[in-house]
Order: C-alpha cells, then sequence, then structure tokens
C-alpha cells in the first residue's frame, strides 16, 4: 500500500465527514454526528496494514474505520440518513456502521465493549488456525472501562492474534485524559498484562502502518497481542452538540497545524508526486463523495415492518465464516 | 459436522420413559452430544475444567481437551464479551456462569451486544452464544439465590430456557446449542439432582431420558397435568411444588391443569391462552420476585386474548433480596401451601 | 435561488427547545460557506450553526430570543451564482 493510496483514503475520510457534516445543516441526519477529522492517519494506517479477511471493530466515532477498511461511502452516508440502501439497512445509524464482507463488524457506541469482542474474534481464528488478525480501535476513555482490563488481560494469557490500538485524541467529551489517568503514555497499561506496547504518533500515517504491521505480523505468527497508542487529536467536538469549548485555543492550533493530511501531503511531495497529482486525486474523491450523497439522499427509508425484522436468526446452523 | 437427530427422530420410548438421569446429567449429556457432532462448540468459563461451580462440566475436559473446555480468569464482562466475539465468528460458544447471579457482572455484554449487534447490523451477523446460569435460592442468602429471568425477559434480542425436568433441560439444551442466537439457559440449583416430577402427571409424558438427540423447539410450553377447573402457570422448583399443590386440591376436588413454559422468550402464549380458555381460572407461580415479575407479562397476555375477564393471580417471591436463615428463605420464597392457597383464592 | 437556513438536530432529543441566542450576521452581509451564521442554546451548550452555503442573508424568520425545534426553518440565504 502506497503513501499515495494511504493520503486517497484519508482524503475520502476527510472529505466524507465534510459531507456528513453538510447533511447534518440541511437537516439529513435524523440524530448526532461524531467526525473523525483530524484522527484520519489512524484509521487509515491501521487499516492499510491488514488484510481484507481481518476484522475490526469500531467505536461510536467509525465513519473513517469504515472508509479505511474499505466500505463504500455511499452505504455509510445511506446508513447515516438512516435509509434502507445503508451498509445496517438503516438499523443501526451513524454509531453502527460496519460491513462484515469487508472485515468490519457493526461499530459499537458503549465504550471499551469491543475490547472483549476483538479477542473472542481472535480467539476463533486461534481455534480455526487461520493466519488472520483481530484490531479493536477505541479511545483514550475507553482505557478506564472494566472491559478494557478484562479484554487485555484475556488476551495476553490466551496470546490472541489481537492488535488493540488506542486513539489517544487527549479528551472524553470534555474529559482530559491527564484527569482521569495518573500515567502520561496509556500504552503503558499494557505492562499490567504482560503485552508487547508501542507508542506512535498518530497523525503520521507512515508510523501507524508500520507499528500495525508489525503487531499484526506478530499476532498472526502466534505471538500474542499488542496495545498501540497512536496520539492524534479530533478538530471537532466529541459530537455536534459539543462545541469543545473545553480545548485550550493555543492546544487546538498546535495540533491543527499537524493535521495528519498537511504532515502527508508534504511527504508526498518530497517524494515527488506533483500538486496537479495530488490536485486530481482530491477532485476524484469530490466526485465520489458527492455522488455517494446524491445516492443517500435519493434512497428510500426503510419500510416501517422491516423495525421487527432482524432480530432473531431463524435460518439454519451455519458454519464458521 | 456429523449427522444428527433432532426434532424429527423417533425417541426410543423405552429410553423416554425409563432411563433415568438428574437434570444435571441431562444438560451434560447434551452437551457431550452436541460437542461430539460439532466441533465449533466449545465452553468457557471459571473452574469448568475440573466440573465447574456444580459439576455440570464434570469429565468433558478429558472427553474433549483443553482447547474446547476452557477456563477463564473471574472476568465475566471479558468472557462473555470473548464468546460474543468467537460467536459472531461462526463458533458455538457455551459459557458458564459459576453462580447466575455472576450474570450482573457481564450485564452490559449480554444486554447492550449479544442481544442487539445482529439488529444494528441490519441482520448481517448472528450471535450463537448460550449463556448458562445456575440459580434459585439454596441457603447463601442474596448473592448466590436469585432468579433473574425476568429481568432478562424485557430485553429483546434474548431468549429463555427454563427447564423443569431432566427430559426437559436436554432437549431444550440441544435447542439452544443449535439455535443461532442468544439463549440464557437457567438450571435450578435444587433440581440438579431430580429425576424428574414427582407425583401424577400426564402419563404421555416422557420421564426418563433418551439416550439419542432429540431438539425440544424453544417456544414450546410443555401441560404437564391435565385439568378443567384452574389453568397453572410456573417454571423450575415452582413447577414441582404446582404439581404437587394439584396432587393435593385433587383430593378436594379441584382439578388443575399445570403448564410449563418451559422457555419464557419465546412464549407460548398459545398453549396458556388454550387452557384458560377451558377452565376460566388462571394461577401463575415463580421464584422470581413479584414486583416485575414474568407472572405479570403471562397476566396481560392472556387478559388481551380472551373474550371475557377471569380471576387471575400469582403467588411469587416477596420483593425481598434472598435472605440466609432457612427460617426467613422459606418465610419469603412460596412453597407448595401458599401455591394451594393461591389456587383456592381464585374460588 | 433562496435556500432554507434550517436548524439541525442540535439537542439531545428532537423535542427540546432550542434558544436562537444570537445571528452573527446581518440582513444582507455576505456569509461564507462553513462561516458561524448564529449562535443558540441547546440546553446543554452554547452552540455555533455554521452556514451551509455561501451566500446573502436574506431573511431572518427566527429572532433572538425565541425558541424553536430542531429542523425548524430558522432563516433563509440568497445563494452565490
Amino acid at each position: 500500500m502506497s503513501l499515495l493510496e494511504m493520503y486517497r483514503l484519508m482524503i475520502r475520510i476527510r472529505l466524507l465527514e465534510e459531507k456528513v457534516n453538510d447533511l447534518y445543516l440541511k437537516g439529513y441526519v435524523p440524530g448526532t454526528i461524531h467526525l473523525y477529522k483530524g484522527e484520519e492517519a489512524v484509521a487509515v494506517g491501521v487499516c492499510c496494514a491488514l488484510e481484507l479477511d481481518d476484522v475490526i471493530l469500531g467505536t461510536h466515532r467509525p465513519h473513517g474505520h469504515a472508509i479505511a477498511k474499505g466500505i463504500e461511502p455511499k452505504y455509510i452516508l445511506a446508513e447515516v440518513l438512516g435509509k434502507s440502501t445503508g451498509c445496517c439497512k438503516g438499523k443501526g445509524g451513524s454509531m453502527h456502521v460496519g460491513d462484515i464482507s469487508k472485515g468490519m463488524l457493526p461499530a459499537l457506541a458503549i465504550v471499551g465493549a469491543g475490547i472483549p469482542i476483538a479477542a473472542g474474534v481472535a480467539l476463533s481464528f486461534k481455534m480455526l488456525k487461520l493466519p488472520r488478525v483481530a484490531v479493536s480501535f477505541f479511545g483514550d476513555g475507553a482505557t478506564n472501562e472494566g472491559a478494557f482490563h478484562e479484554g487485555l488481560n484475556i488476551a495476553a494469557i490466551w496470546k490472541l492474534p489481537v492488535v488493540f490500538i488506542c486513539e489517544n485524541n487527549l479528551y472524553g467529551v470534555s474529559t482530559p485524559i491527564r484527569a482521569v489517568a495518573a500515567i502520561e503514555n496509556l500504552a503503558d497499561r499494557a505492562n499490567s498484562y504482560g503485552m508487547r506496547k508501542a507508542v506512535v504518533d498518530g497523525n503520521n500515517v507512515e508510523e501507524v502502518w508500520k507499528a500495525a504491521r508489525d503487531a499484526a505480523a506478530l499476532a498472526r505468527n502466534g505471538e500474542g497481542p499488542s496495545l498501540i497508542e497512536c496520539k492524534t487529536y479530533r478538530h471537532t467536538g466529541h459530537s455536534r452538540s459539543d462545541p469543545a469549548r473545553y480545548r485550550p485555543k493555543e492546544e487546538l492550533e498546535s495540533w491543527l497545524a499537524r493535521d495528519p493530511l498537511k504532515i502527508t501531503r508534504s511527504r508526498l511531495e518530497t517524494a515527488g508526486i506533483s500538486a496537479a497529482q495530488m490536485a486530481e486525486l482530491e477532485r476524484d474523491e469530490a466526485r465520489l463523495i458527492e455522488s455517494a450523497a446524491e445516492f443517500a439522499i435519493q434512497s428510500e427509508p426503510p419500510s416501517a415492518a422491516s423495525a421487527l425484522e432482524d432480530v432473531w436468526d431463524r435460518g439454519r446452523e451455519k458454519m464458521p465464516n | 459436522m456429523g449427522p444428527r437427530k433432532g426434532e424429527n427422530a423417533k425417541l426410543s420410548s423405552e429410553g423416554a420413559q425409563n432411563r433415568k438421569l438428574t437434570l444435571l446429567q441431562a444438560i451434560q449429556e447434551a452437551m457431550i452430544q452436541e460437542m461430539e457432532r460439532d466441533k465449533s462448540i466449545f465452553l468457557i468459563g471459571e473452574d469448568i475444567r475440573i466440573g465447574g461451580g456444580f459439576g455440570v462440566t464434570r469429565g468433558l475436559t478429558d472427553r474433549f481437551g483443553t482447547e474446547r473446555v476452557i477456563d477463564t480468569p473471574i472476568s465475566e464482562a471479558g468472557y462473555v464479551g470473548v464468546a460474543i466475539g468467537a460467536a459472531v465468528m461462526g463458533m458455538r460458544p457455551i459459557v458458564e456462569f459459576q453462580f447466575g447471579d455472576f450474570v450482573f457482572c457481564a450485564m452490559d455484554q449480554i444486554v447492550n451486544e449479544a442481544a442487539k449487534l445482529r439488529y444494528m447490523s441490519g441482520g448481517q451477523i448472528s450471535v450463537p452464544i448460550v449463556l448458562r446460569l445456575p440459580v434459585g435460592a439454596n441457603r447463601r442468602a442474596a448473592q448466590h439465590g436469585q432468579c433473574s429471568e425476568s429481568v432478562f425477559m424485557g430485553i429483546p434480542g434474548l431468549q429463555l430456557a427454563v427447564p423443569s425436568t431432566p427430559y426437559d433441560a436436554k432437549g431444550l439444551m440441544i435447542s439452544s446449542i443449535r439455535d443461532n442466537n442468544p439463549v440464557l439457559f437457567f438450571e435450578h440449583k435444587l433440581l440438579y439432582s431430580t429425576q424428574g416430577i414427582r407425583g401424577r402427571i400426564d402419563p404421555h409424558l416422557p420421564q426418563g431420558v433418551p439416550e439419542e438427540e432429540y431438539a425440544i423447539p424453544l417456544g414450546k410450553a410443555s401441560v404437564v397435568r391435565r385439568g378443567a377447573d384452574v389453568t397453572v402457570v410456573a417454571t423450575q422448583i415452582m413447577l414441582h411444588r404446582a404439581v404437587e399443590a394439584a396432587e393435593d386440591l385433587s383430593r378436594q376436588g379441584i382439578e388443575a391443569e399445570v403448564i410449563d413454559p418451559r422457555t419464557l422468550v419465546p412464549l407460548d402464549r398459545d398453549t396458556i391462552i388454550e387452557s384458560v380458555r377451558k377452565t376460566g381460572r388462571l394461577l401463575i407461580t415463580h421464584e422470581a420476585p413479584g414486583t416485575g415479575g414474568w407472572a405479570g407479562e403471562i397476566a396481560i397476555s392472556v387478559e388481551e386474548s380472551i373474550e371475557h375477564p377471569i380471576p387471575i393471580r400469582r403467588v411469587t417471591t416477596a420483593d425481598v433480596p434472598v435472605p440466609y436463615s432457612p427460617v426467613l428463605e422459606s418465610a419469603v420464597i412460596p412453597g407448595k401451601e401458599q401455591i394451594i392457597e393461591g389456587i383456592r383464592s381464585l374460588f | 435561488m433562496l435556500e432554507d437556513i434550517i436548524l439541525p438536530q442540535i439537542g439531545e432529543t428532537s423535542e427540546d427547545e432550542i434558544t436562537i441566542l444570537k445571528w452573527k450576521k446581518q440582513l444582507g452581509e455576505h456569509v461564507q460557506k462553513g462561516e458561524a451564521l448564529l449562535e443558540v442554546d441547546s440546553g446543554k451548550a452554547m452552540v455555533e450553526i455554521e452556514s451551509a452555503y455561501e451566500g446573502v442573508l436574506h431573511e431572518i424568520v427566527a429572532a433572538e430570543g425565541s425558541k424553536v425545534k430542531a429542523l425548524a426553518v430558522v432563516g433563509r440565504i440568497r445563494k452565490a451564482e
């Protein structure tokens, strides 16, 4: 996966999130939105180090992971708008996007809940002797949930092929991480579980990619889990109802100056990619997002009767996926 | 997966009548037979390698190995989450809670994830897990003796099995394992050592446990005893007490029809309503506390469906945590006498 | 052409009454896409709503101090051609 391809995915995420915001302002989005702007390098760096049949679990802020794992923007936008053509048939909405055929479970909005579940996905790979890896994305706040500790411990003792990615954007809604964790690097919590750890610049997609690639290889090789802490920052508030006034202006500005798109663009320039090439890529992606939005807006909402469907699986017993 | 017998098997009538197993043995046999048939099934829980909380898993490590009988740390949320993740990918885990009361340590995983993952995904995935809960008051006080099924009945996406007999326990466990959705399987501790219902029950009902595999569909009640004067709906230990109560009342000219729902979700309302249309009186009894208890659900379900109002009562445990001292325990948990009183009050 | 300025679903529930605190642009003033257009009180916080369009603020429907529900039309913009 080249840096240019990773840049394309990051642009796609940025434009998607801006479009989500736009649709929200125009009244198309039934609920609130949690935008991933500013964190693109984490989702892209990690997912580009994975195979299609590796499985990721996302959080209430899942649009970036969904794009990075290969879900088409139109199905994400349709889901955010609550349409029947959405990836979850309008049943989940923004916080639960996912597509198992692309290796993404429906994202989970209970903070930390995906951590032991990802370990369980990894357990199935180990039991079935498959060379696949599970990845759990979660934020800084999640590392205080019991499920984080229980999940990491189990993954470590059973040497499960799972990579835990902590996206430390310094805040859980309005609560700064330094007020709720007495340690500087959340990755150090891996020590308590005898687990391998790394701390990376979450705005440098190549650094993220390398760390994820190494961790995934170790996991695939039977050498167990890792915890990778990615230092990053969200450009917007927690959700649309959060103006994020709790963040100091200088802090916000310094992180905006380190926008992962900017960092990647300058790396590409150094590597000889022309401004014209990048502009064409950006236009491409803009067209893709525009047509995705059109698709979502034109799509039908689900039928009322469909609200009663999909609670139960009444099929025959299934073989493993 | 090997060939299997199930809903269509003709059960050996000898086995159905004479082969006596305890409820515990019946559950164990179900798990053994299913695990032999389907390699995707595994067991997970605390101390299950040495037999678990009550010996249900004894001997299974020797049979199936440590890869399929997995001991966990004391991490209910963690290992239920792990079971969910494995189930989503196609394995079929059976989770044991050492005591059913510890299910509350895993509530988020069960209620917010297991019950809802399929729906939120628009039907992309399923969660075929069985969660085994040893329940019921047994002189271990409040945190080791709850009957918690009422709590879960109100969570769409969870199925609840409440077997009362060895025959039902084996058949329901087999169905629960084969079902592609979460099942909470409530095992009443006081029934583990029982071999069936004592007393006069419908002679067509199997009293023993056939050796072959058979699946009892979830959502099918059992009419344990037929009668024309009053319908009694009861589960687990209360079912046994209800049959005893029916025996006593029979000698006094009251014939009770006793129905065991066997599963609370899905619930066989039709069998109960059909009986109530015949008898015109309904008593519901469960060990779970009364307020918010599922007796209320049965009562309104019936009321909504019948043409004329009928007297309905319930006999349930008092709204208290389970007390320790045996005198207190029997003061708050209904016995045969309280059920008799409850039935009489309908006349 | 005229575009409605819709109050997005800023509250925690769709029934919330949102107070218009302050219009940051005057009638006839130019506004960029993404520029702050008005401040509202969602009940939970003071939130800025940015403009979805580039153009000129043509009409104010919900005055400062008024209470509206989500998806109400609070004003209109004449979009730049």
